[in-house]
């Protein structure tokens, strides 16, 4: 299923408008979320927004990328409104969930904008996390001295 | 065929941020895979108003399930797929194999050797380390 417009013009800005729309409800998102629960819940916002329609004009995203854009658009708001996440590390991993771990023994509290300054985010574009609010996922060289 | 050409026939299946992948360039062949999503071939059919010509049956290889398709192409003919996903403890990840000639089964465990190798199945092993 693909999110749809009336036609191609304005498809970059209207685009922009649907991460804007996701972005200000996304702290609204039911906890705990998966990804189909995220779909679910921006589905429910586009819904109400007459700008936007489902497989009736020109495609601008599909509806699976918004568990993505939800994921991209959490994130952006915790750094501006610098809350903490919860870390927890797997070997050479960094998997970084907010609010927590739901199904965890030991998580780290951690602030979003470190993790980005110093870590490096792997690219899971399109993946379907199983765990339940897992957000993203960064690669650690050295954890040790990090902890 | 000119490689202009293979590329050209190869691109026919990707999507917008769907990357066709090259693992080899061959005399006669390309392989290569696209990561197809949750939603399978079927999806990847459906949005890209592809025609599915025939599926053959299920290949057991080594443990894994691969699904062979042939996909025809408007103007350049035939398409190999196989279809494989594997299962992880983060995600699942489901992808094509794909080739301009319908393989072996020795060239099936070759393209799947050189998969291996590639970076999206490195990426899998490593946020799946149970796998």
């Amino acid at each position: 299923m693909f999110i749809t417009i009336e036609n191609e013009k304005n498809a970059e800005e209207l685009k922009g408008q649907l991460r804007l729309l996701i972005n200000r409800s996304i702290e609204n998102v039911l906890i705990p979320f998966n990804n189909e629960t995220l779909i679910q819940f921006c589905l429910e916002q586009i819904k109400q927004d007459k700008r936007f329609s489902f497989d009736k004009g020109f495609p601008i995203l599909r509806a699976a990328e918004l568990a993505d854009m939800a994921r991209e658009e959490l994130e952006w708001h915790i750094l501006t409104k610098k809350k903490t996440v919860f870390v927890v590390v797997q070997k050479d991993l960094l998997k970084v969930f907010y609010p927590y771990p739901v199904s965890c023994e030991r998580a780290f509290e951690f602030s979003m904008h470190t993790i980005r300054q110093n870590y490096q985010r792997l690219k899971l574009n399109g993946k379907i996390f199983k765990d339940f609010n897992l957000i993203s996922i960064f690669l650690l060289t050295n954890y040790k001295n990090f902890l | 065929m000119e490689i202009k050409e293979k590329i050209q026939k190869i691109k026919f299946l990707s999507y917008e941020d769907i990357a066709v992948v090259i693992l080899e360039e061959q005399e006669d062949n390309i392989l290569f895979f696209v990561e197809t999503g949750y939603g399978g071939l079927e999806t990847l059919k459906y949005e890209n108003n592809l025609r599915l010509e025939k599926t053959e049956d299920y290949i057991v290889f080594n443990n894994y399930n691969l699904k062979g398709y042939i996909y025809k192409s408007k103007s350049l003919g035939d398409v190999y797929l196989y279809e494989v996903s594997f299962k992880g403890d983060v995600y699942d990840l489901y992808v094509a194999l794909g080739s301009l000639k319908k393989l072996s089964y020795s060239e099936l465990e070759y393209m799947l050797k050189l998969f291996f190798l590639s970076e999206e199945f490195t990426t899998f092993n490593i946020v799946n380390p149970s796998v």
